[in-house]
């Protein structure tokens, strides 16, 4: 290997890739390499949240301490991401790279579009976390699988090092766990075979962009606002576990409900009920836990 | 007022559901209140905080009054650029207002702040108060309480909670006020005061934060509540000069009996778990003394 590879790990709030990038990087310098960074992307982490994490490997010391732009390998812990957007997810792969995903649906895998020469790995992560338990707060820890597939598409860090890494990472009682998922994912990534077209011909270089003149402020391009929206980040009644539900027969419409949701995901029905908006309520319970008549109960939310 | 008035005088919602905020976030609660209040004629300004985050990524956002996020230290400095130039334009009905962090305001902001008050810029300063830099995950701010576990005071902080409504009180601006998001009427009622008094006006809202605080999503206004009836927080204003103590916090010192302990206050949280039993009886005995002095201010003069 010459130079720098660079890793950016994609996946949500809760999943473990800043952990797993910092395993990585440990794994990495057991194995000989003296320059490794494990950088967590700094954002508005929030559980559910899209978060990124990276790591830079190198045999020489590393001075760039930047995010990284142009990764040799991505790897997308979360399925949903990939689906979601697979061009913002690999944007900026170097051709020859690797592309190592948690089990992507085949339609993804045929849509996939990638630089030339890169290989995509895959492997079942959630299944293997499922089966294992490897699971914090209800929550699969799915990049610890993904250790093991890039371990495998790769060929950078051995089992071995990954698992004196996680020595150093976890209580005893939790290290077999993550060790078990490695190994699991290791033996059980494999590699996709694309089709000649879903490799993307080499960009040809942008053309200048021409800067216009400007003279007074009326020449300048307007300023992009953002509009007001109900649901600005999407339907946040997805995060809830608990559902409040209103027993009219014991509400005396006193509105207390309404006037504590933090959402403001409580409206007034014609007769001065509270009515829930399912879509956005997040199931904080404040409103169950702030009747003065308990009338509202939190039930599961079976979605 | 009640809260099924409250509905009939402001209905309408200025931040919309479907936002980025954790659950049960007080800052949101707050923030409803605040814009209840101040109807839809308002501009914000928001330096830095999670509330540049739960309002939303372009091209949407959860706030439907205009709004500008700037700089970290630069929330007072550009809501007076503001101000100047709405009133350039002759627009006399629109409020300016910015909404800040409590970093924002003790730590980094504090010098622009203390600027636009000595100007007497026409604006209203909310400080939102979640005791902590919560939007890069819970560092310790000027305003994090003494005993406060944060990831950069580990063992609990040692310094006290610097006192951001007094000072500003000393610089002799028309209208201070505290309050929490546990009080939506007592929020509203204030902003609404605040709203037709002219010159720079700050409210301080104390908002707890679930994460950062380490309690359930569902006790969000309970803690708050409790943060009142135990004196560790004070609801006042401080008008023209005049210290006023508001309901909630006079019910304590007239009736005893509703008070709470600090205790209770500290035990229901978990970033207090390093505090020590004789560290919390200290605790009480300091807040004893200062709701003594405190009866003895109500209604008088602050400054000499
Ligand atoms: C000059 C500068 N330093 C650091 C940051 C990173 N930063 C963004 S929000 C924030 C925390 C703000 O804390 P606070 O004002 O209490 O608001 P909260 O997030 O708690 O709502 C920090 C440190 C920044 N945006 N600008
Ligand atoms: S708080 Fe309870 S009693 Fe009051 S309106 Fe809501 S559900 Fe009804
Ligand atoms: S659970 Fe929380 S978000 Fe949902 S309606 Fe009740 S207070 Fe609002
Ligand atoms: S971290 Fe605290 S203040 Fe910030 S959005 Fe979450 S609950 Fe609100
Ligand atoms: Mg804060």
């Amino acid at each position: 290997m010459n130079g720098i590879f660079e890793v950016r790990w994609h996946g949500r709030g809760g999943q473990g890739i800043v952990t797993a990038s910092k395993i990585l990087a440990i794994a990495a310098f057991n194995e000989g390499f003296v320059g490794v960074q494990s950088i967590p992307w700094i954002g508005a982490e929030r559980r559910g949240a899209q978060i990124e994490a990276y790591n830079r490997i190198s045999y020489a010391p590393i001075l760039l301490h930047s995010q990284v732009y142009a990764p040799n390998a991505v790897i997308v812990v979360d399925q949903s991401i990939l689906s979601e957007n697979s061009s913002t997810t690999i944007r900026g792969l170097k051709k020859n790279g690797f592309l190592v995903l948690n089990a992507a649906h085949s339609n993804v895998l045929s849509s996939l579009r990638v630089p030339e020469g890169c290989s995509v790995y895959v492997v079942d992560a959630t299944s293997i976390c499922l089966e294992l338990g490897l699971q914090v707060a209800g929550l699969e820890i799915l990049a610890i699988p993904m250790l093991g597939a890039f371990a495998k598409a790769t060929d950078l860090v051995s089992i071995k090092s990954l698992e004196n890494a996680i020595k150093s990472f976890f209580e005893a009682d939790s290290v077999k766990k993550n060790v078990d998922a490695i190994l699991k994912a290791y033996w059980s990534t494999r590699k996709v075979h694309l089709k000649p077209e879903q490799y993307l011909s080499p960009i040809p270089p942008s053309k200048p962009v021409r800067i216009p003149e400007i003279h007074h402020w009326t020449d300048l391009p307007p300023v992009p606002t953002s509009t007001p929206s109900k649901g600005s980040i999407g339907k946040t009644g997805d995060w809830r576990t608990h559902k409040p539900v209103v027993d009219r027969e014991k509400c005396s419409k006193c509105l207390f409900c309404w006037m504590y949701c933090p959402e403001a995901a409580i409206n007034v029905d014609s007769d001065g009920f509270p009515e829930i908006d399912y879509d956005y309520c997040k199931g904080c319970g404040v409103c169950f836990n702030e009747c003065p008549r308990e009338a509202i109960s939190m039930l599961v939310d079976e979605k | 007022m009640s809260a099924k008035k409250v509905f009939q005088e402001a209905p309408e919602e200025y931040v919309l559901p479907g936002n980025s905020a954790c659950q049960g976030c007080g800052s949101t609660l707050a923030l409803r209140w605040v814009l209840k209040a101040l109807g839809k004629k308002t501009v914000i300004v928001n330096p830095a905080s999670c509330g540049c985050v739960y309002v939303g990524l372009y091209p949407r956002t959860a706030i439907s009054v205009p709004y500008i996020q700037v700089a970290f230290a630069a929330g007072p400095a550009a809501a007076s650029g503001i101000v100047g130039g709405l009133e350039a334009r002759g627009e006399k009905d629109v409020t300016v207002i910015c909404w800040a962090g409590d970093g924002g305001t003790a730590d980094i902001g504090v010098s622009s702040l203390s600027g636009s008050a000595e100007r007497n810029t026409n604006y209203i300063y909310f400080c939102y108060d979640n005791e902590a830099y919560m939007n890069t995950g819970t560092q310790r701010s000027g305003s994090t309480p003494a005993g406060a576990w944060t990831t950069t005071t580990p063992m609990g902080k040692k310094e006290g909670k610097k006192d951001m409504a007094l000072i500003m009180a000393a610089h002799r601006i028309p209208y201070v006020a505290t309050s929490c998001s546990s009080y939506p009427l007592d929020l509203y009622d204030k902003t609404k005061k605040a709203k037709i008094i002219k010159g720079t006006r700050y409210i301080h809202i104390l908002t707890p934060c679930p994460p950062g605080w380490r309690f359930d999503t569902e006790l969000t206004v309970k803690i708050g509540r409790l943060a009142v009836q135990s004196g560790m927080w004070l609801l006042y204003e401080i008008e023209n000069g005049v210290f006023h103590l508001s309901a909630p916090s006079r019910k304590i010192l007239e009736n005893p009996e509703k008070r709470v302990s600090v205790r209770d206050y500290i035990k229901a949280q978990g970033r207090f778990r390093v505090v020590r039993e004789d560290e919390i009886k200290r605790l009480q005995e300091t807040i004893d003394e200062k709701l003594e002095k405190v009866a003895e201010l109500d209604g008088k003069p602050l400054f000499f």
